[in-house]
């Protein structure tokens, strides 16, 4: 995807979260690991939730999951939004209990389904920033 | 007898309600201080013998500028304006009203305080529009959300309602029972915004998709109002010698049946229901958890008017957050109060004893076991 998508809201990466953006604007896709029971963890916690360790590590996943679950938005709530668009739930091959929220790209609404096979892709937005979206495996 | 049993019991013994308005002529303190006034009159106390105060004061308009006084009003603000004697015990707790009722529960059983006041009020200024997300920017959580145009419009619940369906085979035009059994009762209840509504299942299903699954009347809609309660032990209930809901019991989505295992009762001992509908689709877990029904069978279970009045459960009979309005539960809890004392008008359910209110989204709730005193 090379077109850029303006005016939609800018997520203000905090210390938390800033290695997740900057795996995007390197097109990976990276999400959160606990180094000892290496259970991944998105979105991003403070700490793993079972042994409530803080030094988290960051690592790279294939950016293959399954929507499981979406709902399309026929409003326009948010700023550079046109409706309507399918926010989904993408379940990581990775860690099935991990759910990432993003935009179901370069598909009718019609065409989504739960349990539908997606993929990462990089979208590209303003002042250098890049945002994980899923699209349909076809 | 259990540790809970021995501690003593609370009960509500009074509540206080306002107008509701899509145009508000007055400020949210006023609607704030009119429901209070209202709630200590129907407890039958004089103002000085409240010393205890409860809120949940966070606006959850998208396009709430959060300023106290103006779209909120917190302890800090409410307390001082409503001139009571120094309360022993003030709290803005999170949990939405249920949260309020369960943290009065424990000042009062602890000894803190012996009245204690819970107010809730909403402000949507004329004009505004509730769900306009309007930032530029997502920080914390909502970085993760806004950024994909979600958040505002039930998104999350949409969602849900959507693995349920697919899971359960549940349709539309199932969920449709639970708005008409809200905009019937609706029609009963003088303040509600749909008091004349004359929705059928055509303007049901013509409704815009807001979220799909979700359209427009499966949206509880924005309004200001005001409610208050009056909380006190058992004990001190008996010697006031008026009707009072006992809290029986109490327990949140950690233990959804919780309020109902611990007051030793189940689904076929509960007469009355008002169960937190901000969106449609959310009594479905309810039905499930509660054992009213197995689960992914709550869309079946509620057709016929089974959730009506005169229904296996009549459910939110005062018309709910979809035919009230979106006073996020305190209609609930009004509604229950007025059902176990025996005084809940055109829509009393006849030797009401057990009703269970619960408020909150599914996976963030409080629920109690409300009974006549």
């Amino acid at each position: 995807m090379n077109e850029t998508v303006l005016g939609r809201p800018v997520p203000l990466a905090d210390r938390h979260t800033e290695p997740y953006w900057a795996a995007a604007r390197r097109r990976e896709l990276y999400v959160q690991r606990c180094p000892d029971s290496h259970r991944l963890i998105h979105p991003s916690k403070p700490c793993c939730p079972e042994c409530l360790r803080t030094d988290l590590e960051w690592v790279p996943v294939s950016g293959a999951g399954r929507i499981w679950s979406f709902c399309t938005m026929w409003a326009g709530f948010v700023p550079g939004f046109q409706p309507p668009y399918v926010v989904a739930e993408v379940a990581l091959v990775e860690w099935p209990t991990l759910r990432l929220t993003a935009n179901i790209v370069g598909a009718e609404p019609a065409e989504v389904r739960i349990g539908a096979n997606v993929q990462v892709r990089f979208e590209e937005r303003e002042d250098g920033l890049v945002v994980p979206q899923f699209e349909l495996v076809r | 007898m259990t540790a809970r049993q021995e501690l003593g019991g609370t009960a509500i013994i009074g509540v206080g309600f306002t107008d509701i308005t899509r145009r508000p002529e007055r400020g949210i303190g006023a609607y704030a201080v009119e429901a209070t006034r209202d709630a200590i009159a129907d407890a039958g106390l004089d103002r000085d013998q409240i010393d205890g105060y409860v809120g949940y004061p966070r606006s959850p308009s998208y396009s709430s500028a959060h300023f106290d006084g103006a779209d909120e009003v917190s302890a800090e603000y409410l307390v001082p304006a409503l001139g009571l004697p120094l309360p022993t015990w003030t709290a803005d707790v999170s949990g939405m009203v249920m949260g309020m009722v369960a943290a009065a529960r424990g000042a009062l059983l602890s000894g803190m305080c012996s009245y204690v006041l819970g107010v809730r009020a909403l402000y949507h200024q004329s004009g505004s529009r509730y769900s306009d997300a309007r930032e530029t920017s997502a920080g914390g959580v909502d970085q993760f959300s806004r950024p994909y145009g979600f958040g505002p419009g039930g998104g999350r619940h949409a969602q849900r309602l959507g693995q349920y369906n697919e899971r359960y085979g549940a349709t539309r035009d199932e969920l449709y029972a639970i708005v008409r059994a809200a905009h019937r009762h609706a029609r009963l209840n003088p303040v509600a915004y749909w008091r004349e509504s004359t929705l059928d299942r055509e303007a049901y299903l013509a409704g815009r998709w807001v979220a799909e699954p979700l359209s427009l009347y499966d949206c509880d809609l924005p309004v200001t109002g005001a409610g208050a309660f009056i909380m006190t032990t058992t004990e001190r209930a008996r010697e006031l010698g008026r009707p009072f809901a006992v809290v029986t019991s109490m327990s949140n989505s950690s233990r959804p049946d919780g309020a109902l295992v611990d007051a030793g009762l189940s689904a076929a001992d509960i007469d009355v229901c008002q169960l937190y509908d901000g969106f449609s689709s959310f009594p479905y877990f309810w039905y499930e958890a509660l054992g009213f029904c197995g689960e992914g069978e709550a869309h079946r279970f509620i057709q016929d008017g089974a959730i009506e009045l005169g229904g296996r459960i009549p459910t939110n009979t005062f018309g709910g957050s979809l035919g009230e309005g979106r006073l996020h539960g305190i209609g609930h809890l009004r509604e229950g109060f007025l059902q176990v004392t025996g005084r809940a008008g055109a829509s009393q359910v006849q030797g009401a004893e057990h009703c269970v209110v619960q408020v909150g989204a599914p996976d963030r709730s409080w629920l109690a076991v409300l009974s006549s005193g």
